[in-house]
């Protein structure tokens, strides 16, 4: 008679299975989350007002680098207001503004684009095929309290004791008249990128002021003007003023 | 009308259970998922936007998983304990590991030209997390289900199989690519991308072939509670929702494709047969 050797459950064999399931288990870590808060690194400010630091992208994104911040009491914006910042540089006009003006340029051009978050760019992402079409003036935000501006400059020059901050008008839309306004530039993504570079090149050198065409005036300062109060802080060269709109360029500058 | 038919039916189970005939299998299996579906809540497209507050005003706005790209490439372990009933009715309980990457899509307000030339001019690397993150996932998981075989009396037996699963998040972590320039960037997106629960429900059903010691099946795993931590927020306030406490994940559900074997066998009917 046939006879068939059976496996029986004994302890060798439980002992065999759980030793494999904690092998099994053990082989894995429990998920780690890390809490970086985007609230640091956003650009966008409602009613309670908060602080934007716009970092510089180089040098491993690092939150030390600020470029700019600024600094919101409580209501000084009625909703929510995303800002693009920007800083504007031209060869040819910082060559224009040495030799001809006498002026030396020692900071970018900083400038704000803001729109509000509920508009956003909607419309401009649904239909992003025809950039062309895309057209939106300088939007001009009045802020209900000054709002606290500090600029680290990025320029490789020490601020000298002689330097001014200056402001340059952007007119508000329509301001100079329906056909005198400043244009948002879009990238190839259909998003703004910052004004169109001649409308800023006229306002700087004064080709374009509000008694002058766009473009048909002569080379002169004649949008410039000192701002009111502001501070250097000469060891981190950076400058700190206050800012009631965003119709302005700032610049660090001296004129001889 | 339920509370009546679970007793009948436990009934039923316990009835078609007899002392003879019962086998108990110890065995290993391996699995593939051919296709992942890993959803992500629908927003209005201006709803889940980041504004970053860097020198090119990076804008991303989430369009969600890319799903094309979402499968198992890997085989992944299982464990299993099976206690065959006589000849049809089989239960079987399973512990299993898998592990698999997938891609969470966004679009950037950057120009690809502009953002090469800043971040990655020598073109050493793909993209640089210019319009995706690479997400790395890992589960444990278990299974119970129940199983009938037919034809017994062929060699090659059909089965269908029922059952439950929960899977256990182990690991949720951004591709090892991106850990370099953009690592503040990455991580904020990456930091609203882990809302998955740990613990998430699946319903488990398939096909498959017994031979012998060897099984090959397929099977669906279909998500039946909810897979987001945040989930309620979609549901209770769809138009107004913050970034923060945003859910994500609609569901995760899977084709799988396996191929078991018995290791170990016992016959723990052995002493009632011995009373005959």
């Amino acid at each position: 008679m046939k006879t068939y050797r059976q496996n029986t459950l004994t302890i060798k064999n439980i002992l065999i299975v759980t030793y494999l399931i904690t092998l099994f288990s053990g082989c894995y870590r429990y998920p780690e989350f890390d809490d970086i808060s985007y609230n640091e690194y956003r650009r966008v400010i409602g009613s309670e007002g908060g602080t934007i630091n716009f970092y510089r992208n180089y040098d491993n994104d690092s939150i030390k680098d600020i470029a700019v911040k600024m600094e919101f009491p409580e209501n000084a914006v009625n909703s929510l207001i995303v800002f693009n910042m920007y800083e504007f540089y031209d060869n040819v006009t910082n060559n224009d503004l040495y030799t001809n003006l006498n002026t030396e340029q020692l900071s970018d051009f900083l400038y704000f684009v803001p729109f509000y978050e509920s508009e956003g760019y909607k419309a401009v992402l649904t239909d992003s095929s025809d950039i062309n079409s895309l057209i939106q003036k300088h939007t001009s935000i009045n802020f209900n309290t000054p709002v606290t501006v500090t600029y680290y400059n990025n320029f490789n020059v020490e601020i000298p004791d002689s330097a001014k901050l200056y402001k340059i008008k952007i007119p508000a839309e329509n301001e100079w008249g329906e056909e005198n306004n400043v244009w948002v530039k879009y990238n190839y993504q259909g998003y703004p990128d910052g004004y169109d570079d001649i409308d800023l090149i006229y306002l700087i050198d004064g080709k374009w002021t509000e008694n002058i065409d766009w473009g048909t005036g002569n080379l002169s300062l004649y949008n410039w003007e000192e701002v009111a109060n502001y501070s250097f802080d000469l060891t981190n060269q950076s400058v700190t003023f206050e800012i009631n709109s965003t119709d302005n360029m700032y610049i660090i500058a001296v004129i001889n | 009308m339920f509370k009546r038919l679970l007793p009948i039916s436990i009934g039923l189970l316990l009835l078609s259970i007899s002392s003879y005939g019962q086998f108990l299998h110890f065995g290993l299996k391996t699995f593939m998922m051919p296709k992942i579906y890993m959803a992500f809540f629908d927003y209005d497209e201006t709803d889940y936007v980041y504004y970053f507050s860097n020198d090119y005003n990076e804008t991303i706005r989430f369009s969600g998983l890319e799903e094309s790209e979402t499968k198992s490439k890997y085989p992944s372990p299982d464990i299993y304990v099976r206690y065959n009933n006589r000849n049809h009715l089989f239960f079987q309980a399973e512990l299993f590991s898998m592990r698999f990457t997938n891609e969470a899509k966004y679009k950037n307000s950057v120009d690809f030209s502009k953002y090469t030339e800043i971040f990655n001019p020598f073109n050493k690397r793909d993209n640089l997390g210019y319009n995706t993150i690479k997400l790395n996932w890992a589960f444990t998981g278990t299974t119970i289900f129940a199983g009938y075989l037919f034809s017994k009396t062929k060699a090659l037996r059909p089965y269908v199989f029922l059952g439950a699963t929960t899977l256990y998040l182990m690991r949720l972590d951004q591709g090892k690519f991106y850990n370099d320039e953009r690592q503040l960037r990455n991580d904020i997106i990456f930091s609203n991308l882990s809302t998955f629960k740990k613990t998430t429900l699946y319903v488990t059903g398939g096909f498959g072939f017994q031979y012998k010691a060897f099984s090959f099946d397929a099977y669906y795993r279909n998500t039946i509670a909810d897979a987001d931590i945040y989930a309620n927020n979609y549901y209770e306030n769809t138009s107004n929702i913050s970034l923060t406490n945003r859910p994500n994940y609609d569901y995760f559900d899977s084709v799988n494709i396996s191929i078991s074997l018995n290791i170990l066998s016992f016959n723990i009917s052995k002493n009632k047969l011995k009373d005959y």
